[in-house]
């Protein structure tokens, strides 16, 4: 299956965006603490949201460039995503100033990846409500493997740069191979059944014929 | 809404793919109407309509209310 033109031009700004910001995040940020001049380390502080920016804007651009039934699911994996996103805020909000809980300000970099976990999930659940099979990511190119390399390479650099790395950078590239191997989990548990219902409906076909 | 579109992709020896690359759509969004899970728009229906050389209420016909 070719990768539709619209994917390509998407995977070709997302993923060097992400690379930006995966690297700016190990190798930038962990050295904020040391400098002291207020205007810099504002400016550094702030250079992941650049990346970040570029990813959002691929992403706004798929969306536009999407056929109307994609469009459609993006839509509701975008409105669930905000719903939730808002409710959650309000509720920490609430609980926060009744001094039930206590939230410093970085809990606002949970923000966005908790947008993008809603709406990947609400997404697969539109997807499946058309009959679309949710294997979104291997039509445009991905397998299950890729997922598990990359998971598999991140672990490794963790494991072998433990007594090197700062705890920070230990966390995010432990936390960056937990994720993809649950991708690749994810994917693979998709195919697997996918290949089920093939195997299914082949056998229907076949006892139809006879 | 039914429709008859898998039919006439099929008499034209056309796949989902062909037809979605016709119609610059993806071809799960092609799955969903020959389906019946997804109604297209009016444009996208006129645009099947002028491929397949017939009027759109040849090819869409509503369903039960």
């Amino acid at each position: 299956m070719p990768m539709r033109g619209v994917h390509r031009r998407y995977y070709k700004e997302f993923f060097p965006a992400m690379l930006a910001y995966v690297a700016i995040m190990l190798f930038v940020w962990p050295y904020l603490s040391a400098i002291e001049q207020p205007v810099l380390k504002g400016v550094l502080a702030l250079l992941p949201v650049l990346p970040i920016a570029l990813v959002i804007r691929a992403m706004v651009r798929l969306v536009l460039g999407s056929d109307e039934l994609e469009q459609r699911t993006h839509l509701v994996g975008l409105a669930v995503a905000s719903a939730l996103v808002a409710v959650l805020s309000l509720a920490g909000g609430f609980l926060a100033a009744a001094h039930l809980v206590t939230l410093d300000g970085t809990i606002l970099l949970s923000v966005f990846p908790c947008m993008l976990v809603a709406y990947s999930a609400a997404r697969s659940w539109a997807n499946r409500r058309y009959g679309v099979d949710g294997l979104c990511m291997e039509e445009v190119g991905f397998q299950s493997w890729h997922f598990l390399l990359a998971g598999g390479v991140s672990l490794l650099v963790a494991v072998l740069g433990r007594g090197h790395l700062k705890d920070y950078q230990l966390g995010m590239l432990t936390g960056m191979g937990s994720s993809f191997l649950a991708i690749a989990f994810v994917l693979a548990a998709m195919r697997w059944r996918q290949s089920r219902r093939d195997e299914a409906t082949h056998r229907d076909s076949v006892g139809q014929g006879d | 809404m039914n429709n008859q579109i898998r039919v006439l992709r099929s008499q034209l020896g056309w796949s989902q793919a062909d037809l979605a690359e016709r119609l610059d759509v993806s071809r799960q969004t092609i799955n969903a109407i020959e389906t019946g899970k997804y109604d297209p728009s009016l444009p996208l229906a006129f645009k099947l309509a002028r491929l397949f050389g017939r009027s759109i209420e040849a090819i869409f016909e509503p369903g039960e209310e």
